[in-house]
């Protein structure tokens, strides 16, 4: 698919973003009934159909450059985002491979990548890129190779050693989370840095995940999707930076929501890394407001019946608590109660 | 509005001899001391103990005499808690495979003296920990990353940035510290109710 | 789930390592560079001869730097269930194999403050590509290789070359012998412990450490055992409504695998818990071979670890 880069995208004020019909219809929407609860809901990362976010490993979309400046404005605007423990350098250049391999191969008109043994050129054409390196040597890259990488990708990036029976959060690339913090849980284990996650524990969902990945193999990478909303189409919704998008959470208005109100869904896939025995875990987020979403009726319907539904515990979780009852207000009028297909699809 | 009910805190116990070790190392603060001298007793004589102990404390528990008191071959008392952790990093530089430590004091000493074990790659199976005395934390602000301690309520202005802090029930070991974040930035002024100590 | 995407590899070269011990370098069918890996990797090895599918597992023993190839050493065992005679009689240079991407099951600690390889006999091969990627590495390391008469030394002679001092050998058909209580007694805090040779001298190597204060986080091994053999036992699958028999000399997961079920599967030694399967219903006993249920699991009777484990029972029914 010819993508069309729109480099004048904005994800924090003035705002300026939306999705093409097309990318609507890319969209990964993450609820397959009119309910939500927590599950193992991890598949293969397998290739999805052509034009769909699961066509390859790693997706680029329409955001790819705005996503990659807006970046760029994180990074040089706050501290602590991207961050790497010591023993974990084996494991960035794993990650260097992941998406330059995959870039290249399946973006050819975007990316080219040449390798003469460890001496490799990088060219990336949206982002006007073309570096020569060597290959295991960090002092020929200008940041580190995981930093190097991922300030040319969407999505953050967390990297997970593999010992004792846990997994531990030593390195990542992370500025568009939603409401977690890299420098407070870096270095945290699997049970650890999910320790704020309500409900899910209790359902055995984590003893269950972590079995899983801790036998994650090279070659067969897995996936899941999770879900948050966020008003305004801003991805850099992380603790550090509450102050600044707090109050947006005080400004919705029936007359608004349907523009400012965002389902914010988490493409999380995971690969098993080659030399360093670790796990890459991509955390790629998409956006769509809620007038956007609701040009798929099947959508608005399900949105309103699973937001109305919700537990408790997620609403306060996922911060939604001052704004749903809006957001179900304006949802109401487009749900007219006819059933909803089960599935993701949008028809 | 963050979320007041998180759950990561760390888990202690009771410190009790673990026979499998061939070294034994105790370090102790303030009302830490109890545990060591309620430990002291079950110890067999023939086993190879030392303890590092500092009075040093928020409540003032000062236990160096008793402590003197009750026989230890090889006890280090220390003024201050910086000066016992100083120490307890010669130790381990020194120490073999088959050493057990135990720690017993403040949550911000047992996570200070955690973060210098965790330099000589101590596992969960060669550390126990326990709680005495003063639940105040040491809480990290995530806007400003100034750490302060002693911290005693839920909601604590930030030394650095001046922001009202909620105490979150999250726990880094790296940092060993809690996780505050801005209590009132959707709607500046509506705090919490304020209060003391963490249930 | 899918579990298991494989790799088509063809036999490029055989070598004699020791009177039992054989090399074999994989290349890939259709050229090119295989996957990356880490020192500890193994891939199991899919072998149809005749009426019989063996999946044995391998450790990766070349250097991890080097992708143009696969090593494994493989170590004649004529008592065996016959995976070991086939790579040795049948397998031919050109012969064809199927092998799975590489698995790490005894990865190093990379916050060790020093390392301790132990390898015995044939256990070395794992222990060769650890030392690649420790070699390239910050922390310090020594191994301890034991292995009987110097014809089977072959493997030590060379690594002695190339790491001098950190490598010691021990030929018991000389009366050399690791002392393990001296070796475990002296190490700094932060020592880890890999040992990968005969369970003997596993079980004697973790019981000088443990008796030297060692706890089991730094204590880390592998062994690839065969599955043990049994009675025969009828295992009916309540999902899928289907029937198969297990023989004798069968592991149950190798006749669901015959019965072209595609089970999970990662280590096949009971070490890993990937291929844990729900008991429904059983007439008899399970017997638990692995090293991954819980005691808990194993009061209750309604878990199995279908890689080495089994039934004696009629008929055992399974949650798939």
């Amino acid at each position: 698919m010819e993508t069309a880069f729109k480099p004048d995208e904005s994800f924090r004020a003035p705002f300026h973003y939306g999705n093409s019909p097309a990318a609507i219809r890319r969209f990964p929407f993450p609820f397959d009934q009119d309910t939500f609860m927590y599950s193992v809901n991890v598949e293969p990362h397998l290739p999805g159909p052509g034009g769909s976010c699961y066509e390859f490993p790693i997706d680029i979309d329409e955001h790819y450059v705005a996503e990659c400046r807006e970046r760029e404005i994180a990074l040089a605007t706050t501290t602590h985002r991207y961050l790497a423990l010591p023993h974990m350098m084996a494991a960035q250049w794993d990650v260097l491979e992941l998406i330059t391999s995959h870039l290249s191969r399946d973006y050819p008109e975007h990316f080219e990548l040449q390798r003469d043994g460890n001496r490799w050129r990088w060219i990336n054409r949206p982002l006007g890129r073309d570096d020569t390196f060597t290959f295991g040597d960090p002092a020929t890259l200008p940041q580190e190779p995981l930093e190097y990488i991922t300030r040319q990708t969407q999505g953050d990036w967390c990297v997970l050693d593999q010992r004792n029976g846990n997994l531990w959060l030593d390195a990542g690339m992370v500025t568009t989370q939603a409401d977690w913090s890299l420098n407070f849980d870096l270095g945290m284990n699997f049970r650890e840095w999910h320790g704020p996650v309500p409900l899910a524990p209790e359902l055995g969902v984590f003893d269950r995940a972590l079995k899983l990945l801790m036998n994650l193999q090279l070659g067969n990478p897995v996936r899941r999707l999770n879900w948050t909303m966020t008003i305004n189409p801003r991805f850099d919704t992380s603790p550090e930076q509450y102050p600044v998008w707090g109050p947006d959470r005080a400004g919705v208005t029936l007359d608004n929501v349907g523009d400012l109100a965002h389902l914010r869904v988490e493409l999380q896939a995971l690969w098993r890394l080659p030399r360093s025995n670790a796990i890459v875990f991509s955390i790629r987020g998409f956006l769509m407001s809620l007038r956007e979403m609701v040009t798929i009726p099947k959508w608005g319907r399900r949105m309103h019946r699973v937001l109305r539904d919700l537990h408790p515990a997620l609403v306060a979780y996922k911060g939604l608590g001052r704004y749903r009852d809006t957001a179900l207000a304006w949802l109401a009028d487009y749900d007219d109660g006819t059933a909803t297909p089960p599935g993701t699809q949008p028809e | 509005m963050l979320v007041p009910d998180v759950k990561s805190r760390p888990q202690y116990q009771q410190l009790r001899f673990d026979p499998s070790g061939r070294f034994h190392l105790f370090v102790g603060q303030g009302d830490g001391g109890l545990a060591l001298l309620r430990v002291r007793p079950e110890l067999p004589e023939s086993a190879e103990i030392r303890v590092i102990y500092t009075g040093e404390s928020l409540t003032g528990c000062d236990l160096s005499e008793e402590l003197a008191g009750c026989g230890w071959r090889q006890l280090k008392v220390l003024t201050t808690q910086v000066a016992a952790l100083q120490m307890l990093d010669e130790v381990l530089e020194q120490s073999l495979m088959g050493t057990r430590l135990y720690v017993a004091g403040s949550e911000g000493f047992i996570g200070a003296a955690e973060q210098v074990a965790a330099r000589y790659n101590l596992q969960s199976d060669e550390l126990q920990r326990e709680h005495q005395g003063s639940s105040a934390r040491r809480v990290f602000c995530v806007h400003c990353q100034t750490s302060q301690d002693d911290v005693t309520t839920n909601i604590v202005l930030c030394r650095g940035c001046g922001r009202h802090l909620l105490v979150r029930d999250h726990y880094s070991r790296r940092l060993a510290a809690f996780m505050g974040g801005m209590a009132d930035a959707e709607v500046p002024g509506c705090l919490p109710e304020l209060r003391e100590g963490f249930g | 789930m899918k579990t298991v995407d494989s790799i088509e590899v063809v036999v490029a070269a055989i070598e004699d390592v020791t009177p039992l011990i054989k090399r074999f370098t994989l290349r890939k069918i259709s050229g090119g560079l295989l996957p990356p890996f880490s020192g500890g990797c193994h891939v199991t090895v899919v072998m149809r001869g005749g009426e019989r599918t063996f999946r044995n597992p391998y450790s990766l023993l070349g250097s991890p730097r080097n992708l143009d190839s696969y090593e494994i050493a493989v170590r004649r065992d004529d008592q065996g269930r016959g995976g070991s005679l086939f790579m040795h009689q049948l397998v031919t240079v050109g012969t064809r194999l199927e092998i799975s991407h590489p698995i790490n099951l005894f990865p190093l600690s990379k916050l060790a403050r020093k390392q301790i390889l132990i390898a015995g006999g044939v256990g070395i091969t794992p222990v060769l590509a650890m030392i690649d990627d420790l070699s390239a590495g910050p922390i310090d390391w020594e191994l301890h290789y034991s292995f009987r008469g110097t014809e089977h030394a072959c493997f030590g002679t060379w690594l002695s070359k190339r790491h001098g001092d950190r490598v010691r050998l021990y030929d018991t058909a000389a009366g050399q012998r690791i002392d393990f209580a001296t070796l475990v007694g002296q190490q700094p805090l932060g020592t880890h412990l890999y040992v990968c040779g005969p369970s003997q001298m596993t079980v004697e190597a973790f019981e000088s450490a443990r008796a030297a204060g060692w706890p089991e986080s730094h204590l880390h091994t592998e062994q690839f055992a065969p599955p043990p053999v049994g009675v025969a036992f009828e295992v009916h699958l309540a999902k899928s409504e289907q029937t198969v028999q297990v023989s004798a000399e069968q592991s149950l997961l190798e006749a669901l695998e015959a019965a072209g079920i595609d089970a999970p599967y990662l280590c096949r030694s009971g070490a890993c818990g990937r291929c844990e399967l729900n008991v429904v219903e059983l007439d008899g006993e399970l017997i638990h071979n692995d090293h991954w249920l819980t005691a808990e699991d194993r009061i209750s009777g309604r878990k199995i670890m279908p890689c080495v484990s089994r039934a004696k029972c009629k008929r055992l029914v399974l949650d798939w």
